[in-house]
This record gives C-alpha cells, structure tokens and sequence, in this order.
C-alpha cells in the first residue's frame, strides 16, 4: 500500500529516499528498536509530514538522515540524498552537507541556541562555515537580512543580543533563519512548534510554509499534531511503535484513513469547528463510575435538577488582583516597576459547572490559580469558595477547605510521588483530613474502579503506570474527599492525542455522575471545547471575554478571541487551505514582522 | 587536598543531582540517546515496571567494582576486628631486644626506629581510622540534611523563609571560607585531651558543607515538583512533607554521599593526625603511623599506605558503584 | 555589572573578615600563650611587672578581657599592623614581617601547583569526555580516582621515595628537601638552579592532585555539553563533531569550572601546608603548624587573614571569568 501512494506521486528522481531504515540502541533492558523498516521517498519542493505520538520513532529516523544520532545507535537499510549515499559517510562529509543542502529546525529553541554567542554571530556562522570566501561585512549584512525576513523586529539590535533575551518564537524564527540561510534543498523541522504558543504556532507555521515556497525547498514536518499537518503538508506518513502505520496523500489520510489506528487518532483529535462531534478515542470504552460510598457527598441528581443560575455558588473570584513587585539589586533592593500578573479578575463557579480559565503563556491563569489553591487573603479582591471568604478563615477551617478545592496538575509525571504506591498517594489528603483507616481503604477501592483502574493498582509505585493511567491517578486524588471544586490545571497537555481523549471522556463522565465542578486551566481552546458549560478568556492579566461556550466559539466579541479561534489548526485540509488563503492575503512576511 | 568533603560534593552537584531529581521515567537511557528516549518501547517499559531500589540494587551487584570494593572494606573490617586481639604486641610497646627493624616472623612489618611494632600500630590504626571514618560520615549526613532541607524548603515560603534560608547560606558560605584545617588544628588537640572520639563531631563539623549545598539545591527543586505541591495543597504539614515526599527522594544519593564521606573523613582524619594535630597518643590512627615514616625504611611507611589507600579506594568503589548503578549517565565515576 | 560584581565583592570581604574574627577570638580563647612564665616551661619565677609588660606588649594578656584584647588587634589591623609573634618561643617579630617573607615561597607553589593542575585537568577531562570509554580515558579517570583516593602524604612519601631510589642508584636527583641551599650564596645563579630543582617535586605533587580533581569535573561538565541541544544544532548547521566541540562546547563547559576554582585556592593551601611541611619550606604551611604549635595568637589570626584574602581574591577571579564566559550573568 505504502509503496503505491508513494508512486503515484513521484516525480523521476526522488531528493530524499529512505529504504528499509532500522534504528536500534543498546540499553538496559536489551535492544531498543527505535526505528523498523522505515521506507519513504520525498520530492523537490514537496512537504512531506511524519505524525505520530511520542516513541513513534518519528524523530529519531529524521535525526539518521542528517547523521546526528549518537554513536551507540545501529543504523541499516539505505538513505539517500541526491541520489548520494548518506548512512556510509563520514562526518566531515556530512557536515558539507547539512546547514548548506539539508538543514534542520529542532523542537525546543529555548535550548537549541548557543547561550553564549549573540543570535547574528550564530546565524552568521551558518554562512561562514560552508562559504568562508564571503567577506565579513557582507556576512553581516546578510545576517540581518534573513533576521528580517524571519520577522525578527529591528535586527540590527537584536542580532547583537544573546539567545536568553529572546522569546521562545523569537528564536524559534533565529533558528528558521539559520535553516533557510544557505538555501537549502531539503529542511528537516523537528516539532518545530511544539514548545510554543498556539498563535505563535501559526506564526511559525505561516513562516516555514512561506520560507519552503521561497527556497522552493522540500521539507520534512515531524509532528504529533494532525492540526498542524493538514495545513501544510502534501503527503503524509503516520507511525506507531516504530513502523510506518499508513501513508499517502494529504486528503486521503484525512479523509479515508485505511488503518485503525490513523482512524483514531483523527477520532481524538479536539475539534473546534465541529461541536457535535466530542474527541474520543475509540479503543477506550469508557468507564462505568460506580456508585460513591455512602458518606460520599458527591452526587448529580440533586444538582442537575435545579438549573444553573440557583445552584448555590462553589467559587465566587471578585476583583482578584495579584502584583509582583520587579526588584533591582542585590543587598539594597529597590523596585524598578510592577508586573500586574492578574489584575482585577472576577469570575463565578457554581455547582456541577465546569468553567474554562483559557489564555497563552504569561497571560496570569497559572497565578490566578496558585492564589485560589493558597487559601488566603489575596493581595487586592477577594476569593470565596462555597460561600466562605478565604480571608477570614481560621486554620482549621482552612485546613478543612483543603479537601473542597483540590487540583489536577499538568504533568502526569511530576505530580506522583515516585517513591509512594498509588494507594499511599490516595489516602495523603484522607489522612490529613483524618478519615479513619476503614474508611479510607474503601475509599481508595471506589477512587480506583472509578478512573477505570483496578483496586489491586493500589499496591504499585506511580513508574508502573502509563501517562494516562498516572493522570487518572491525579484526577482520584483529586476525588479523594469530595470536592467542591476541581481545578485541572491543564491536565492533558502533556498526553498524546489519544490518551488525552480518554481523559477528557473521563473527566465529563465524573461531572455528569458525580456532580463536581471544574475549572479548567488550559492554553487550547479545542480541548475545553466540549467539556466545558462556560468561558473565560485570559490575556495580560485580565478577562477579555467571557460566556457559554457555544457563543463564544460562535460569535467571539474580542479581538484576542478571534486570534486565538484563528490560530488552532484545524484537521481538515480543505477548511485548513481556505483558512490559509485568507491569512496569506493579510499578512506577509513584513506583516508578521509587526504582530510579533 | 586531604580536607574532609574536597573529594566529593562538587562533582556530584553536577552530576547527579539533576538526573536524580527529575525523576525519569526511562532513567536507564543514555543522556545523550535523548533520541533513544523518544523510541523508549518495550525493554523500557520493562524496566520502568521494575521498582528503582530493585534496578539500584540489580545494577549494583552486576557491577565487579563494586563487587572489589565489598571484599576488600571487608577483609578491612574483619582484619581490623580480629587482629588487635590476636596479634601479641601493642602499638606503644617497645621491643628493645629486636636487632633488626625489616619484618621478621615476631614483628610482620618490622619495627620503627624508636622500637614501636608497625603491624600493631597499622591494625590499631585501621580500627581508629574506620571507627572515625563511618562515624564522622554519618554526622555530617545529618548536619547536611538538617541544614540543607530546611534552606531549600523554606526558601521560597514567604520573606522569612527567604531571609532564614540565605542565613544558612551564608552559614554555608563562612564555613567554607573559614580554613578548617586550622580550626580543626585549633580544636584537636583540646578535644583529644577528653577523648579521642571527638574527633568525630570535631571532623564533621567542618566537612558537611558541599553536602548541604547540594542537599539544599535538591529540595529546592523538588519543593517546585507537583507532588509537593499537591501534598502542600492538600494541607500536608511542612515536616511531614519534608519526612516523607523530601527525603526519600534523595535518600539514593544520601547514601552514596555518605559512603563517598567516609572515604573523605578517612583522608582528613589521616593528615590532620599525621601533622600531630589530630589522634594522639594512646591512640593511633593510620596517620600518626606515616608521620613516623622514615625513608631510610620504607616498611615504616608503606604497608601503612597500602592499607589506608586499600580503604578509601574499596570505599570510593562501592560510591561510585552505587553511583554508577543510580545514574548511569554521570560518567565522572568510569574506572 | 560593576555594581553586582562590586557587592560581590564586599559580600567576600565581609566574609573574610567574619572568618578571620571568628578564628582569632578562638585562638585568644582557647591558646595560652602565657605558659611560657610559669612551670613547667619557665625555670624561675618571672616579676609581675615583666610578665605584664611581656603579655601587654604581644596582646595576650589573659586579664584583658578577650573583646578587649580583639578590639586592640581590630584597630591594629586597621593601621596596618599585625602584632607580633606571641608564642611560646619568645621571639617578639611584627607577624606582617613573618608573612611578608614566607608568602612569596608559599604562593609560588600553590600559584603554579593550581594553574598547572587546572590547565592539565581542563585538558585530560575534555579528551576523557570525547573520547569516552577509550583506553586514554579509562588511564585517565583511573588515575585520578586512585589519586583522590590517596593522601597527600603519602603521594608525597611515593615521589620522595621515588626520587631517594634514584639517588641512590644513579647518585643523581633532586634535592630531596628544602627550598633553598644554606650552603650556596643567596642570589647567586647556583642558588637559584638549586631552587628551580627544588620547585619540582612540591609542584608535581600539587599539581597531580589539581588535575586529578579538575580532570573529573571537567568530563562530568563536558558530558554535559555533549548531550546538549546546542551543540546539536551547532552540529546541523555543518560543523564537524571536533569543530562544534571547540567552538561552543568548550566554552560552555568551562561555566561551571569557575565555581569550582573558587575552592581550588582553599585545597591548595591545604596542600601545600603538607607540602611544606614535608619537603621542609619554611612556608605559610609551616609557619602555620608553628603558630599553632607554639599557641601564637597574632601568628594564627595572620595566616588565617592571608588565606581568607587569597578565597577572597580567588572567588572573585572565578566571578570575572564567568561573567567573561556568560553572557547571561553579566
């Protein structure tokens, strides 16, 4: 199948062409096959995308192409380039080669960059490494050329300054700049946008398509995110587990995907121009959530009758106001300025909701957060949860409160402790809240079959689960003494696209049984699409816009709305291409120089 | 050279309290096969469902140095125990009738020049010196974990946590400047006049700062993690939180600190005790046997050596074995 | 820059300064340096007033309270004076004149020990670290951790023995102890080749344990740099391994060494006090054993002032040097 697509579209002489490529590593626990029998061609000029989630070994066969694997991995089949061999050469001669006719775009730029050599000398230094005749001044003049065109604002500045005073999408584009510099015949871009926000994401995205139609230059895009892909590539390559799943034609895998697993993955993918359609993943039947113990509070029926406006009110934020004083000096610390990080933020939650907190990097959602999780006097307005001011709490009221407001957190990972069994890690706030030792044990019993995981788990260390199992973990932590309210702090950004479905089905499972409330902290606006009754978008410290979600989406009132609609790919390429069109007429690459 | 805590701690800062703390999921991989991370399949998930003090110790026992390491500390051990008993002279007994100072069949290494039987010196020294290491080893843990917990827990709660934290950093900081040699030339011979184990605390006090750095830089991290987080939300008390999310997780790299310290105080306790500042007569240490050393003579001096070196290189084996087995990536330790 | 550098500074400074008090009111409490009028140490009796006029004149009059006593050798120390030798030998020389004339001897050798060993070390580590696992990095890290492994002393002993078994065999070698032959003129190019030869072994075995430290910190930072982004990128852009090493992984992997030279100047006292000790230098390092030998005060609180100076100014040579290399503290 995969060699028919291949040729269907194939020009006489492939650029890049891949045979048969394994990729293994030694480790601990035997081999490691990283890559198996990988074969794909890609043409001049063509956009070929690599998907998959992570482990697919999507980023390690485009690491083998350049010659930049380390030298314990074990490489066969055959690459070539230009119809050169390029598994068998040395590095030397690689290194003629890459940044002059093949150059690559990494995922993180926060650390791809040099720390210490200025941004100019280290684009400049593409040029002079494969064209040392090229005068200095002409180098420089260059340099600041293609920091221009990358939408780099005043390079004459910014050139001379360090890679730490940049933005993530600022040297994200130094790095596009120093991909493009040589006009190479193929780029290689790694998750280019992974790391970075949803709009700078479609700056970046409009960038790289501009500079392959410029350079006319093939590109390989590798990424886990199908949003991004439909809008930019030609064909398409999906793997899993390190094979090759399904490849073909852009509109042929998104529109009649043959494997089971490219139909899931379409399938889980969040939406926001289909409301009707909920992201699922299709293997994960969902969970029967079975009856609370008798004690529990928690319960949907008596909430679910009573409509929304005259359920009694979970959390009420008035005038919420949160300054970090920007100090100077080291003994003698004086303030130079205020960062308002929120400022005067209102918002209420009320029984059984679920409200969205959305908005980008540094926009104050995570401090709004912190402050309502510290149960205390804020430092301007004031926070009251189940009709209870936080500020005039004594300490053992607010160290009751505890187990009303509990949270979810972002990184699966990072929020179990490694060292305790999953039933110690749920019994901590039982014990706090001195549940007796029966108690307890049923409870953890119920919290387990409830986030679909079995009773027996409870004896095993959170390293034994998968990144979705941990989260579910998380979420029965966060369960464990009937909240009033829940606080997802963006608890599936960290997941692949298929896990993070199942999550998301859990979660609106656990609000329509259980009755408890949400709010829900995230950067995207497709993954709060279905789960959430309410909006609330977040930008420098305030709320922009605020409303049911179905009109936000409809008819977005702010200007910052619209950005942000605008800027979530969307899996379709059809809707992608006429998204694009109008966004290519609007900006060129001076414009984007200017939104930066 | 010799001052307790110069051989470890600022290595390990850099190499293993990063890996240790971000707690991996797939730890066993090659930093630099970051790659390899991403391709982490079956054989990783395998080890991931292996519990870590299991892969530690599997790790560990496969590793021969620390297999050298083991038998060597002890044969140490064991010779140390028995031979004083067994052995008919005593480290200040004089033996005027020997003729001879070169090993004979009465005395094993021979005699100094002042008549003192080396094997009984060396046997009674090794004792003094392993009784000094482990217990010097273990107080400056405690120190260090005191210390350097509470400044990494505290410092970023509030303004009198930041202002109790930098107190101990400064704390830190004076005691490495201070030249400990010199107080501990100061103090030694004062505290000896009581009992030779003061040596102990006298030692520890002065070597536990590099650790407490390091300590204090790990809490700091995991005092940032979401599991400390969600206990600190959930109402968990400070201590409790510091006891049971805290110090466990850096317990491994305890551990191998400590091993890595006895090695340290064994060093510190020699040279102090070899320029007659620190084990004093009727005691002997290692030290005080080399400081008699005569070059005319090698068996004075080198059979004392051997033995010391023998001792800190089993020590520093099981270390850097553990260390091995913990972090595989930290190439500092590779023989 | 200049103001974070400068409170660096005055953060050492005081520092220094706190450490060095400490230390001398330590000394002046816990030494008594007036045993030397009274049995066993005196034969007869000593007069009243010449045993006052004998503690007065070196400050350490056990009836002075001690506050007293450090408040006068505070305000000496401000004009530049460090009182006088107060041991129980009797000798009354100024301790600034003792320095004056030991620390050039003591600073030569921890100078060159320290500079060779880190250059060295800087070397090995780098070569260990990319050329991992070869046989010159197995030597390497092998040595280094035997080294470590050892006490000054004893390496000390080896090179002595060492060159003692040469001399005798060949009947050539170096001198085996002391920094200067009395014999020859002072000045005179005998004396100085005599000296030279006796730099030798004191800076080997400084110099050893300075690279067999340096080379393990620098493998374990440079192996850091190998796994970084950076230079993977710098790698992608077309440099060879070699050149993307040198151009940015050098530079980066020297940051956090100069935290550690910080330290280096504190472990290099401490070594050359053996150092001295054994190839008889009258040094700092000896000076120091005597001070405290002979329950001299003012001598202590001296060699404790130079060595809290030589931290002082070698930490804030690690600060240049890295705000030199890294832009991002600057």
């Amino acid at each position: 199948m995969t060699q028919n697509h291949l040729s269907a579209t194939a020009s006489p002489a492939p650029l890049l062409s891949v045979r048969d490529l394994s990729v293994t590593f030694p480790s601990e626990a035997g081999i490691v096959r990283a890559v198996q029998n990988l074969s794909y061609d890609v043409h001049p000029g063509e956009a070929l995308a690599i998907v998959g989630e992570s482990g697919s070994g999507k980023s390690v066969s485009s690491l083998a192409v350049m010659g930049l694997l380390p030298r314990s991995a074990s490489i066969s089949g055959a690459v070539t380039f230009a119809g050169e061999d390029m598994l068998h050469r040395s590095d030397r001669e690689l290194s003629a080669l890459r940044g002059e006719r093949i150059s690559m775009i990494f995922q993180d730029p926060l650390s791809a960059l040099t720390p210490v050599f200025t941004v100019g000398d280290q684009v400049g230094e593409v040029i002079r490494i494969h064209h040392p005749e090229i005068p200095q001044d002409k180098v420089r003049a260059r340099t600041l050329e293609l920091l221009e065109a990358v939408g780099i604002p005043e390079p004459q500045r910014r050139a001379k300054q360090y890679p730490h005073e940049f933005s993530g999408g600022m040297r994200q584009r130094a790095v596009i700049a120093m991909a493009i510099a040589n006009e190479p015949e193929l780029i290689i871009a790694d998750e280019p946008t992974t790391a970075l926000d949803v709009t700078i994401q479609a700056q970046v995205m409009e960038l790289l398509k501009v500079a392959q139609d410029m350079l006319s230059a093939a590109t390989i895009l590798i990424t886990h995110d199908l949003g991004v892909v439909a809008g930019f590539a030609d064909r398409v390559l999906v793997m899993q587990n390190a094979r090759e799943v399904e490849s073909g034609p852009v509109d042929d895998v998104f529109y009649r995907p043959q494997q089971d697993y490219t139909k899931r993955l379409l399938a889980a993918i969040p939406r926001i121009d289909a409301p009707e359609v909920p992201p699922e993943d299709l293997l994960d039947e969902g969970v029967d959530i079975p009856a609370p113990p008798e004690d529990s509070e928690l319960a949907a029926e008596p909430i679910t009758a009573i409509p929304v406006d005259e359920r009694p009110v979970v959390l009420e934020v008035r005038d919420l106001e949160r300054v970090y004083p920007i100090v100077k000096g080291a003994v003698v610390r004086r303030k130079v300025g205020e960062q308002r990080a929120v400022d005067g933020l209102s918002m209420t939650i009320r029984q059984g909701e679920c409200v969205a907190l959305v908005g980008e990097s540094g926009c104050g959602k995570t401090t709004t957060l912190m402050e309502i999780m510290q149960l205390r006097r804020p430092q301007g307005g004031s926070i009251g949860i189940g009709g209870k001011d936080t500020s005039t709490l004594t300490r053992a009221e607010r160290a009751a409160m505890r187990s009303d407001v509990t949270m979810v957190f972002q990184d699966p990972m990072a929020s179990l402790d490694p060292r305790m069994p999953i039933g110690d890690i749920l019994r901590e706030p039982m014990r706090v809240q001195k549940y007796t030792a029966d108690r307890m044990d049923e409870r953890v019993d119920w919290l387990l079959r409830t986030v679909g995981l079995l009773p027996e788990h409870a004896m095993r260390y959170p390293t034994e689960f998968s990144g979705g199992q941990r989260q579910r973990i998380g979420v029965a932590r966060a369960l464990a003494c009937d909240p009033k309210l829940i606080v997802l702090d963006e608890p599936t950004s960290a997941l692949d696209v298929t896990i993070q479905a199942g999550v998301l089905t859990l979660l609106q499972e656990l609000k329509e049984t259980l009755g408890v409330s949400y709010l829900f902290v995230s950067h995207d606006l497709s993954v709060v699409h279905h789960i959430s009754d309410r909006i609330n978008v977040m930008h420098k410290g305030r709320i922009v816009e605020s409303g049911p979600t179905a009109e936000v989406f409809a008819d977005p009132q702010h200007e910052y709305t619209r950005q942000l609609l605008q800027a979530v790919p969307i899996p379709d390429p059809e809707v992608e291409r006429t998204r694009r069109r109008v966004k290519l007429e609007e900006s060129s690459l001076a414009a984007l120089a200017d939104s930066a | 050279m010799t001052t307790p805590g110069d051989l470890r701690g600022v290595t390990e800062a850099a190499a293993t309290a990063e890996p240790l703390v971000a707690d991996d999921p797939v730890p066993e991989l090659d930093a630099s096969t970051e790659a390899a991370l991403q391709a982490g399949i079956d054989p990783a998930e395998r080890i991931a469902s292996m519990s870590r003090t299991e892969l530690l110790r599997r790790r560990f026992l496969r590793n021969p140095m620390a297999w050298a390491g083991m038998v060597i500390f002890g044969i140490l051990v064991v010779l140390a125990i028995v031979m004083p008993m067994i052995y008919p002279h005593e480290p200040y007994s004089l033996d005027l009738r020997a003729d001879v100072n070169t090993p004979t069949a009465d005395h094993w290494f021979g005699l100094t020049n002042n008549g003192w039987d080396t094997f009984s010196r060396c046997m009674h020294g090794l004792r003094v010196s392993l009784v000094i290491g482990i217990g010097t080893a273990v107080l400056t843990s405690i120190i260090a974990i005191l210390v350097g917990t509470v400044a990494g827990y505290v410092g970023g709660k509030g303004k009198l946590g930041a202002l109790v934290d930098s107190g101990l950093v400064n704390l830190i900081n004076l005691f490495l400047v201070i030249p400990s040699l010199l107080l501990l030339m100061l103090f030694g011979p004062i505290l000896q006049q009581a009992s030779w184990l003061w040596m102990i605390p006298l030692l520890a006090i002065f070597s536990w700062m590099l650790t407490a750095r390091v300590l204090r830089a790990m809490t700091q991290q995991l005092v940032r993690t979401e599991y400390v987080e969600a206990a600190r939300f959930m109402g968990v008390n400070p201590v409790v939180i510091v006891v049971r999310h805290i110090i466990p997780n850096i317990a491994s790299w305890i551990i191998i600190d400590t091993t890595l310290g006895v090695s340290a105080a064994v060093l510190g306790e020699t040279g102090l005790s070899f320029i007659g500042f620190g084990i004093e007569r009727p005691q002997v240490s290692l030290g005080t046997v080399l400081s008699n050393y005569e070059l005319a003579n090698p068996w004075t001096w080198v059979p004392a050596a051997v033995i010391l070196a023998a001792l800190v290189i089993s020590i520093n084996l099981m270390g850097e074995a553990l260390r091995d087995a913990l972090d595989p990536t930290s190439g500092s330790s590779r023989v | 820059m200049l103001r974070f550098t400068l409170l660096r500074i005055l953060n050492y400074v005081l520092l220094a300064f706190v450490a060095t008090s400490i230390t001398y009111l330590l000394a002046a409490s816990l030494m008594h340096p007036q045993e030397v009028l009274y049995p066993p140490i005196a034969t007869k009796p000593v007069p009243p007033a010449t045993a006052h006029a004998y503690l007065e004149a070196r400050n350490i009059n056990p009836d002075t309270p001690l506050f007293a006593r450090y408040a006068r050798w505070l305000g000496d120390l401000l004009h530049g004076n460090l009182g006088v030798t107060s041991g129980t030998d009797r000798a009354m020389t100024p301790v600034l004149d003792v320095l004056a004339a030991r620390v050039p001897l003591s600073l030569r050798l921890v100078v060159l020990g320290t500079l060779l060993g880190v250059v060295l070390g800087i070397v090995v580590g780098m070569i260990s670290a990319v050329r991992r696992n070869s046989i010159g990095d197995v030597a390497a890290t092998g040595s280094s951790f035997v080294l470590l492994s050892l006490p000054t002393v004893v390496v000390v002993l080896l090179v002595q023995q060492i060159n003692q078994i040469v001399i005798n065999t060949t009947g050539f070698g170096l001198p085996p102890t002391g920094a200067t032959n009395p014999a020859l003129p002072d000045g005179s190019t005998e004396q100085l080749v005599y000296h030279l030869q006796a730099l030798v072994m004191p800076t080997i075995v400084l110099a050893l344990f300075g690279m067999a430290s340096y080379s393990r910190y620098m493998k374990v930072t440079t192996l850091d740099v190998l796994g970084s982004d950076y230079l993977r990128t710098a790698r992608a852009k077309g440099l060879t391994r070699q050149l993307a090493m040198r151009r940015h992984g050098l530079r980066m992997a020297l940051i956090p060494m100069g935290q550690y030279f910080a330290f280096a100047v504190g472990a290099a006292f401490t070594g050359s006090l053996f150092v001295e000790l054994m190839f008889n230098w009258h040094g700092i390092g000896k000076f120091t054993v005597h001070a405290l030998n002979s329950a001299d005060v003012n001598g202590t609180a001296g060699v404790v002032l130079y060595a809290a100076i030589l931290t002082l100014l070698s930490a804030t040579f690690a600060d240049i040097l890295q705000g030199i290399l890294d832009p991002r503290i600057r």
